[in-house]
């Protein structure tokens, strides 16, 4: 029994572990907003020339909402994001019908619901009371090879870098409980990935592993990702010009573009360790160990 | 590693500091029960004033205070007096009046040093064992009645036939405590006292040494000064029982049964006069009493009783503030140590504090209701899309009304625990319950209800430390236990251990 906990102790990074070793020392406060904040992220990003989502809007006010939204009539589909929302909470994706309205899937929005949704962004919903901002950017379209996993919502490729390594990587795809969302807590299924190859490993749902897709009964394990070496060669780049030692990039494939950087993280959640059934710790320690022999 | 010795000596300071001050004021005994336990010290002076009219010899006599177990008596300075026995407990100044000249003034001051003193009395004391009808304190006096008929058919009813001493002085007690205070200046017999139905200090404490009497229980009155600053003309009186060969402390008035708070000043035992004086003068007089802390220590002052006592503010205000970071620290435990979640850091803190006052079944009643009557509002208000602040603001105000209506539907209704509610902090309840309600829309009931269940735990446990009467005791007396708390808070925020929950979120993996 101790020497179960002991081991556990050993290879699993919890949140007070990662806080006070990792992101703290790592992470400089003031440089925290950097990566929270997505718009100043993508200023960032686009400084560089890193790939990510064109940005359409950034409304700052609720007065200039009818004016910025009466000029977003020209792009056929768009996502819109708080720039410190957390957790994917607050993310609309909108395309145009054949008619001209709005739609969220199959729901349609009338512009004034639309005014409205931006105005409660700016007002801080989604980040706890405090006021925010509005950033609308180009929609991904994923790459058809996600299609042929499952068909709906925007699947994402998250690594950890530590010290400009990757430390841990794993692919989030939407399931049917999670309404399009690729986020672990909110019921998307995640994928362990073979950071040597490239090749997936496990799809973890929160309770068990599965070597296909629970919904559409797809092959996962074994299979290749496309684009790898430019997902490693990106995100390795993305760590790089972020003033971060401890983060996590979140990457998209887009059907025409390639990966994209979708947003980097200061406080990547630890669920990563139960979809790849390997514990950050000794990766992490490792890594120091390499930097520690090498100066 | 230069950061880390920063921190470790500030954890070691904040331990030894706290620590050593504890242990020597332990060491010192400087620790109260409650304000009326606290060791006070005065300076007290009697100012005589008088004017002779006529040339015959004239005295003015006072009694004086002396040491005993719990006041110490230090003479300051005095005019010329001739100290006599006066009986065998009191002593007594006697000053003879110069008639030359015409306006005279006779001072006696002295310092004093008070300790409360609690007595228990062993229930299994029979009556037969205390009675003593031949003692000079079983006997009746001009002012204590104790053979009246009304004061002996009341006493017999009081009295009950109980064998035992402690029920009968109960009885006793109880019954002249009973009795409404009014001032009145004037002497008050044990039997004015008790036709009256009215008395104060002296009528209450004549009528309680009467009863005891009447029984043949040794009984008797004491006179003294009850210390506060001030310049005042009025003495008091309480009562003392002898049981065993111990005088123990009674006031009625004051309701200390058994007990004497440190800042009375005992001055002559027995139903005696303070001051006499000689017929043929004008005569004024004043007690001014001040507080002495100059020769009080910083250890022995640094405590929230001297705090409230010397800022006005109430203690437990000055009690609540101590609490606060307590049960922050019990709720970050649970959160860093035990893995649990809760809605906030504070809002279990501000809910158990709030139970104090509401006690924990209305308490735990309303905060579901309030939970409830939130999350009931937030659907509809979501659905017609307003906007995030004035929702909130609706909440609050629907909060507000529901408590009113509760309020007028328990005076309405005879609820007395109603008036309790306002303690509730609704300001946290609502953005809470707003928390609660948006948890349940983006992570569903369950997830919700979970985190709810866990605050409401957290809430419960921290309710029954903070709530805790020997806490209470303790953070008055010592209030750097807070730096200790501190101490326990870094050593905490660097702990990197696994969380408890955690166990069980990875350990599954392993085995």
């Amino acid at each position: 029994m101790f020497k179960k906990l002991k081991s556990i102790q050993k290879e699993f990074l919890g949140l007070n572990e990662r806080n006070v070793k990792y992101i703290y020392p790592s992470n400089k406060r003031k440089d925290y907003k950097l990566a929270d904040d997505k718009v100043l992220a993508k200023q960032i990003m686009e400084e560089h020339n890193i790939a990510c989502a064109k940005t359409y809007a950034v409304i700052e006010n609720i007065g200039e909402i009818p004016a910025v939204w009466n000029d977003m009539n020209q792009y056929r589909s768009l996502a819109v994001k708080p720039a410190n929302g957390s957790g994917g909470g607050g993310i609309l994706i909108l395309s145009k019908s054949e008619d001209g309205t709005w739609m969220k899937g199959k729901e349609s929005f009338t512009n004034e619901q639309i005014h409205l949704y931006l105005a409660n962004i700016i007002m801080g919903v989604y980040s706890l009371g405090s006021n925010d901002r509005v950033l609308i950017e180009e929609c991904i379209i994923p790459h058809s090879f996600f299609q042929s996993i499952y068909d709906d919502g925007v699947p994402d490729f998250r690594v950890i870098v530590y010290k400009h390594q990757i430390a841990l990587g794993m692919l989030r795809v939407p399931t049917d409980a999670s309404d399009g969302k690729a986020n672990l807590h909110q019921g998307g299924l995640g994928i362990g990935v073979d950071l040597s190859t490239g090749q997936m490993t496990d799809a973890f749902d929160g309770n068990s592993y599965y070597d296909v897709h629970p919904d559409t009964l797809k092959q996962i394990k074994g299979i290749q990702l496309p684009y790898w070496d430019e997902i490693i060669e990106l995100s390795l780049k993305t760590a790089e010009v972020f003033p971060l030692k401890y983060l996590g990039v979140d990457i998209v494939i887009d059907q025409n573009k390639g990966p994209l950087i979708m947003e980097v993280n200061v406080r990547p959640g630890l669920g990563i360790q139960m979809v790849n059934r390997k514990g950050l710790s000794p990766i992490l320690k490792a890594i120091d160990n390499t930097i520690k022999q090498a100066s | 590693m230069k950061i880390q010795f920063g921190v470790h000596s500030l954890i070691a300071t904040l331990i030894i500091g706290s620590i050593t001050a504890i242990a020597l004021k332990m060491k010192f005994g400087f620790f109260n029960q409650d304000q009326s336990e606290r060791e006070v010290h005065y300076s007290v002076q009697y100012d005589f004033e008088l004017l002779a009219n006529s040339d015959k010899e004239q005295t003015v006599k006072a009694f004086i205070p002396v040491s005993d177990s719990r006041q110490t008596i230090k003479p300051i300075q005095f005019s010329k007096a001739k100290i006599s026995q006066h009986n065998q407990t009191n002593q007594r100044a006697t000053w003879d009046v110069d008639t030359a000249t015409g306006k005279q003034n006779i001072n006696y001051e002295f310092d004093v040093t008070g300790r409360s003193q609690r007595y228990t009395i062993d229930p299994e004391i029979k009556l037969s064992a205390v009675e003593n009808s031949y003692s000079e304190f079983t006997q009746e006096t001009e002012f204590i009645e104790s053979n009246d008929s009304e004061i002996l058919e009341l006493m017999t009813k009081l009295k009950n036939e109980q064998a035992q001493v402690l029920p009968i002085i109960t009885s006793f007690f109880e019954y002249v405590q009973g009795i409404p205070a009014e001032e009145i200046k004037e002497l008050m017999t044990a039997k004015e006292a008790l036709v009256r139905n009215a008395a104060s200090c002296n009528g209450k404490s004549r009528l309680f040494v009467a009863l005891c009497r009447s029984s043949n229980i040794p009984a008797r009155v004491v006179g003294g000064l009850i210390l506060n600053p001030d310049r005042k003309k009025t003495s008091h009186l309480w009562a003392e029982v002898q049981i065993n060969n111990v005088w123990i402390p009674f006031d009625a008035l004051n309701n200390y049964f058994a007990f004497i708070p440190s800042n009375y000043l005992t001055i002559y035992k027995g139903d005696e006069y303070l001051v006499t004086h000689s017929s043929d003068m004008a005569f004024d007089y004043f007690y001014t009493i001040a507080e002495n802390g100059t020769n009080q220590s910083f250890l022995e002052s640094f405590n929230m009783w001297h705090i409230s006592k010397q800022t006005g503010l109430s203690e437990r205000l000055l009690l609540i503030m101590l609490l606060l970071p307590i049960g922050a620290l019990i709720v970050a435990i649970f959160r860093n140590v035990i893995g649990l979640k809760t809605f906030g850091v504070f809002l279990p803190v501000l809910i158990a504090i709030s139970f104090m006052t509401t006690g924990v079944t209305l308490g735990i009643i309303s905060f579901l209701l309030m939970v409830g009557l939130i999350s009931l509002l937030h659907i509809p208000l979501a659905k017609w899309g307003i906007l995030h602040v004035p929702k909130l603001v609706v909440m609050l105000i629907a909060m507000i009304f529901a408590m009113i209506v509760i309020l007028y539907l328990g005076v309405e209704l005879n609820v007395e625990t109603v008036g309790t509610l306002t303690f509730f902090p609704v300001v946290i309840m609502t953005i809470t319950a707003e928390k609660y309600a948006r948890y349940v829309v983006e992570e569903g009931f369950k997830t919700a209800s979970r985190v709810m269940t866990q605050t409401l735990f957290v809430t419960l446990f921290s309710y029954f430390i903070l709530a805790s009467p020997s806490v209470h005791i303790y953070l008055m007396n010592y209030p750097e236990l807070l730096l200790l708390f501190a101490a326990i808070s870094i050593l905490l925020g660097k702990w990197i251990g696994l969380r408890i929950s955690e166990y069980r979120r990875f350990g599954w993996m392993i085995s």
